[in-house]
């Protein structure tokens, strides 16, 4: 005999464990457990997933603004930041197409970011 | 195929676990193959192999098929039980589990009878069940080889003069399989291997009370 008889038994009862998957009935409450359990597993996937995404970048503190733009009006603000984006000939971009769109804060924000100057 | 049992997982250090991050591939693997077909049919499958733990004196209630179902998928998900999709289909790995794990708590109740099985038990008891049984599974004691030829002849009684259920047991015997081996070894075509094969489930699950009754004359 090749096989000891516990493998033998142990084969047996997988063949016949295969035949009950393949022609055996499940129960409506089969059906139910069935779905729960799919739901659960569906949340796990979800969490596997969320692990997948890059980590939130940290936040960084905004530096101060320099002084030198903290005294300009709005219209100097645009004027300036109009000549700066010129003179760098597409070097530089940013998404706001419409600087009305920004408070004076963001353009000075936005004019200290393109500076590169000492501070 | 890699399979861990509740116990090895108890018994294992907080060091030892490192992270699961399975990529998009095979979280979609597992998604595309992780269907309500899929598990009831597992669901089956465990049900007939309950039965069969059942049958060597194994504490088996009625949810224990579905959660054996459940901790296999569940620990595929958690990463303790390492799954390919590359390699297996999720089915077969599934079903490879639970055969492997149902073999264990088979083993496991035939050696130790007088221990409680329940989950709920301590960690130390199942540890050291664990450690005896891993000692001395590849060789079942003789206890165990005497009580499962037994089980086979009465098998063998039960299927009477059906000459293709006896093909079969002996193509397990001469150490076929798969599929394929038992057919060719059986020399059964696969019409009728099927066909058998229904039958032989059939015959397998009339076993139990013959098989209680012999336990009870040897205790």
């Amino acid at each position: 005999m090749t096989n000891h008889s516990e493998d033998i038994l142990d084969e047996l009862s997988y063949q016949a464990a295969l035949a009950e998957a393949d022609h055996g009935r499940s129960t409506s409450a089969d059906d139910r457990w069935s779905r729960e359990l799919g739901d659960k597993l569906q949340a796990r996937l979800a969490e596997l997933r969320r692990n997948l995404l890059p980590a939130a970048a940290p936040i960084q503190k905004a530096k101060p603004i320099r002084g030198k733009w903290l005294v300009l009006t709005r219209d100097q603000l645009i004027a300036k930041l109009t000549e700066l984006t010129q003179s760098m000939s597409g070097a530089v971009q940013y998404a706001h197409r419409d600087l009305q769109g920004l408070s004076d804060n963001d353009l000075r924000q936005l004019l200290d970011l393109l500076d590169t100057s000492p501070r | 195929m890699k399979t861990t049992t509740t116990a090895q997982r108890l018994c294992r250090t907080a060091d030892e676990q490192a992270p699961f991050e399975p990529s998009e591939q095979w979280i979609e693997a597992f998604e595309a193959q992780n269907t309500d077909e899929l598990r009831k049919r597992a669901h089956r499958f465990a049900r007939s192999r309950a039965r069969f733990v059942a049958r060597a004196g194994g504490r088996v209630d009625e949810l224990y098929a579905a959660e054996l179902v459940h901790d296999v998928l569940t620990d595929t998900l958690f990463g303790v039980l390492t799954w390919d999709p590359a390699v297996v289909s999720l089915e077969t790995h599934l079903f490879g589990a639970v055969r492997s794990r149902t073999k264990n708590d088979r083993l496991r109740a035939l050696r130790f009878r007088h221990q409680s099985l329940d989950a709920s038990d301590s960690a130390a008891v199942m540890c050291e069940v664990e450690t005896s049984l891993a000692a001395t599974r590849s060789t079942p004691s003789p206890e165990s080889l005497t009580f499962s030829a037994e089980v086979i002849a009465q098998l063998r009684a039960l299927a009477g003069d059906d000459v293709e259920i006896h093909r079969i047991v002996d193509a397990v015997e001469a150490g076929a399989s798969a599929p394929r081996e038992i057919m060719s070894v059986g020399q059964l075509s696969e019409k009728s291997w099927r066909k058998a094969r229904l039958r032989l489930a059939r015959v397998v699950d009339e076993l139990s009370n013959h098989v209680l009754l012999g336990a009870r004359r040897h205790a």
